[in-house]
């Protein structure tokens, strides 16, 4: 899910009626030098990269002068976390902390609502929060047809813990992040900390603001205010993955691909359905196979983006096999698929004699994907006389003969 | 008998007129299933394939009363269609769009919850009562519907609409039928997770045993494990979980469904496969043991045909 960047978040909080340290973003030392001098004081260099966990991985350091700030913007510039090169800073005044508290508004699977949990010893990882006292994390259920109104939050705060002008301060900020919430239709806004500062005030420290990629069709200026890598999640797009995004950008219907690249994979998975996709990495694990892709797609008119894609798939130099199919269908035409995967063999030139290749389809469309197959040498068609299991079973066989050197036809299962 | 749909079950289909809304309509009333009228807002007055249209439920109820409804319309329309229908009055509402936007699904399962009718879904393939009436696209067209399906004794549920139907063939080439087969939907927010259906399979006659295809996210199947072991579920429950590939993967990737993310340690398929074994569900580690599972749990009772 779209992750938006820390100080684009935090623009939209304050926009919203939450105070925020003041800041600057800083794409350069220099940058940084002269965010830290219209400060004035102690701020906070934090690294704007799309992944949680910050503090820990070292990317967020404090300075007390412009020199300082400079030497850390050196620092963190050009360095990566998980995997993400660090392309621009947060620059912020360092505040003055009475208490940290955890805020955050999601939606619960349970309730089918949004969920708001606030911490009153907030600052650590919600996981840690969770982990060493989960008494202190306290749950609000809202009910989205009527709202959260402040009555609401000062009440709920209260019996979190929450007294003096703070609570007051505090209510409005929880009140404003909900609406901000809803405005934006996020997945996740958390606030941690949520700081209470020792004049009283409440101000949002750190933020993490999740879209959802289903709704930014509704909201392009907050798309616009995506990064590079908002999309990113735990790493960036490999190579392959770049190309088959390009691929999807390219040839309608858009959008309709979800590749993922595994590393030392051998096996490369094409398998539609996000339940049997899993179901099938879970297999090829318990077989002790090495899927290297997982590969699905939105049925509809595919044949030409998934014989691009496909073709990507058969260049990996590190792919041994591949096992394309699904579930039983009952209505994509498999066909498609399956004149896509003869096309993309024969253009690579991919010797499916030294390759194994299965495809595991039934359904609408099983009979004319049959003979299509039937037309080029060596794929591998099976239908509804095998379970998906014994599919992966028979690609996991035939990949390690030809590891071993032999031909894949002496694992069995030629056809 | 079954649950939530049968012969008698009469139904309207929101976005008729989409061509693969009207193949579905095609296909559901081949297999039996009663559908009164169509709902397209602008296109009232028409006939798709001798199904009247309506500009919108209120109109259509008043014509033909009707028990439930599919919505085959988009995802950014969904929202708004399911919250005509439950306003209306529909007592089931089946969504069966993918992505709709979470905000969305919130509201119009708080509206059916206000309303007091049920709604399943989003992106739910569709629920079928084999042998009687079925709703949405499982099945899809005659032969493949008979291929993967039969009637019999079991309930099924599924988060995964292709598994789901994967599982009802498992049973059925080892000629074990189905009472009724739901696709609760992907998505983790639907309308009616395996804890709210366990319940009308428990007062169907018909289930003696219910198999339930989970995945990672979510609460639906710690929900179920608790019915279950607070004896609010009483027939015998075989169960799998896919997506054990994902407690391997580095934090924050996921595979398979948007909703199959493992969020601060809740929503695990270990954890979900203990409090279900815990609660004394059967839990198998391979989906081609669900049939010996089932027939098993069948025992007593049960004859193969």
């Amino acid at each position: 899910m779209p992750r938006m960047f820390e100080d684009r978040a935090k623009a939209l909080l304050r926009d919203a009626g939450v105070r925020i340290p003041k800041g600057y973003s800083a794409s350069t030392p220099a940058e940084a030098a002269e965010a830290t001098r219209a400060i004035g004081g102690p701020v906070m260099v934090k690294a704007l990269v799309p992944t949680g966990k910050r503090g820990k991985a070292g990317v967020i350091l404090a300075a007390d002068s412009s020199d300082t700030a400079e030497e850390a913007a050196k620092e963190l510039l050009g360095r990566a976390v998980h995997h993400f090169p660090v392309k621009r800073l947060l620059v912020e005044q360092k505040i003055s902390i009475a208490q940290e508290w955890y805020l955050s508004i999601a939606f619960d699977s349970a309730s089918r609502g949004p969920l708001v949990m606030f911490s009153t010893e907030g600052g650590v990882e919600i996981e840690a929060l969770l982990e060493d006292n989960p008494d202190a994390l306290k749950r609000l259920e809202v009910d989205i047809l009527e709202g959260l109104n402040e009555e609401r939050c000062i009440s709920f705060l209260r019996a979190c813990g929450v007294h003096g002008e703070g609570l007051y301060r505090a209510a409005m900020a929880l009140e404003a992040c909900y609406a901000l919430f809803r405005r934006t239709e996020a997945r996740l806004l958390e606030v941690n900390p949520l700081v209470l500062t020792d004049t009283d005030e409440v101000i949002a420290a750190a933020c993490v603001l999740d879209l959802d990629a289903d709704a930014l069709f509704r909201h392009p200026e907050l798309e616009k205010l995506l990064d590079e890598d908002s999309g990113g999640g735990w790493r960036p797009p490999t190579p392959a993955e770049a190309r088959v995004a390009e691929i999807d950008a390219r040839i309608p219907p858009y959008n309709t691909a979800r590749f993922t690249e595994i590393e030392d994979g051998e096996i490369a998975l094409m398998w539609s359905g996000g339940g049997g996709g899993l179901y099938l990495l879970d297999t090829m694990a318990r077989l002790g196979g090495r899927p290297a892709t997982a590969f699905d797609i939105t049925p509809g008119p595919l044949e030409e983006k998934y014989f691009e894609i496909t073709k990507e798939i058969l260049r990996m130099p590190n792919v041994k096999g591949a096992l394309a199919g699904s579930n039983i269908t009952s209505f994509s035409r498999v066909q498609l698929k399956v004149r896509a995967i003869a096309r993309a063999v024969e253009e690579t030139g991919v010797d499916l004699a030294e390759f194994p290749f299965i495809v595991r389809f039934a359904g609408a469309g099983g009979e004319e994907a049959r003979e299509i197959a039937a037309g080029c040498p060596g794929l591998q068609y099976l239908g509804d006389e095998v379970t998906l299991e014994e599919a992966a079973e028979r690609i996991f066989t035939q990949v390690e003969a030809v590891k071993r050197g032999e031909p894949w036809t002496s694992a069995g299962g030629a056809p | 008998m079954s649950i939530l749909v049968d012969e008698t079950t009469r139904v309207i289909v929101a976005g008729i007129t989409g061509w693969q809304a009207r193949a579905h309509t095609g296909f559901m009333r081949a297999y039996g299933t009663r559908v009164v009228a169509g709902v397209v807002p602008g296109r009232a007055g028409e006939d798709c394939d001798g199904v009247p249209v309506y500009d919108s439920f209120a109109t259509a109820l008043e014509a033909h009363p009707a028990d439930a409804a599919v919505l085959f319309v988009p995802a950014a329309a969904a929202a708004e269609s399911a919250i005509e229908a439950a306003g209306a009055g529909v007592g089931l509402i089946l969504v069966c769009a993918e992505g709709v936007p979470q905000h969305d699904v919130a509201r119009m399962i708080a509206h059916a919850r206000r309303a007091g009718v049920r709604l399943v879904g989003p992106n739910s393939q569709g629920v079928i009562s084999p042998g009687r009436a079925k709703m949405g696209g499982t099945g899809g067209d005659l032969p493949v519907t008979n291929l993967l399906f039969r009637r019999g004794p079991v309930g099924v549920l599924s988060r995964s609409g292709g598994m789901g139907s994967e599982t009802c063939w498992l049973l059925t080439r080892e000629g074990i039928g189905q009472s009724t087969y739901v696709s609760v939907g992907g998505d983790a927010m639907v309308g009616a997770p395996f804890s709210e259906l366990m319940p009308l399979f428990e007062d169907d006659s018909e289930t003696e045993c219910v198999v339930l295809f989970g995945e990672p996210g979510s609460c639906a199947e710690e929900d179920a494990a608790r019915l279950v072991g607070e004896g609010g579920f009483t027939k015998p429950v075989v169960a799998f979980i896919a997506g054990m590939v994902n407690e391997s993967a580095p934090q924050g990737v996921s595979f398979g469904h948007a909703a199959a993310i493992i969020e601060r340690g809740e929503g695990s398929p270990a954890r979900k496969k203990a409090l279900l074994r815990e609660a004394g569900a059967v839990v198998v580690e391979d989906m081609r043991e669900i049939p010996a599972a089932v027939r098993d749990a069948l025992s007593a009772g049960f004859s193969r045909p």
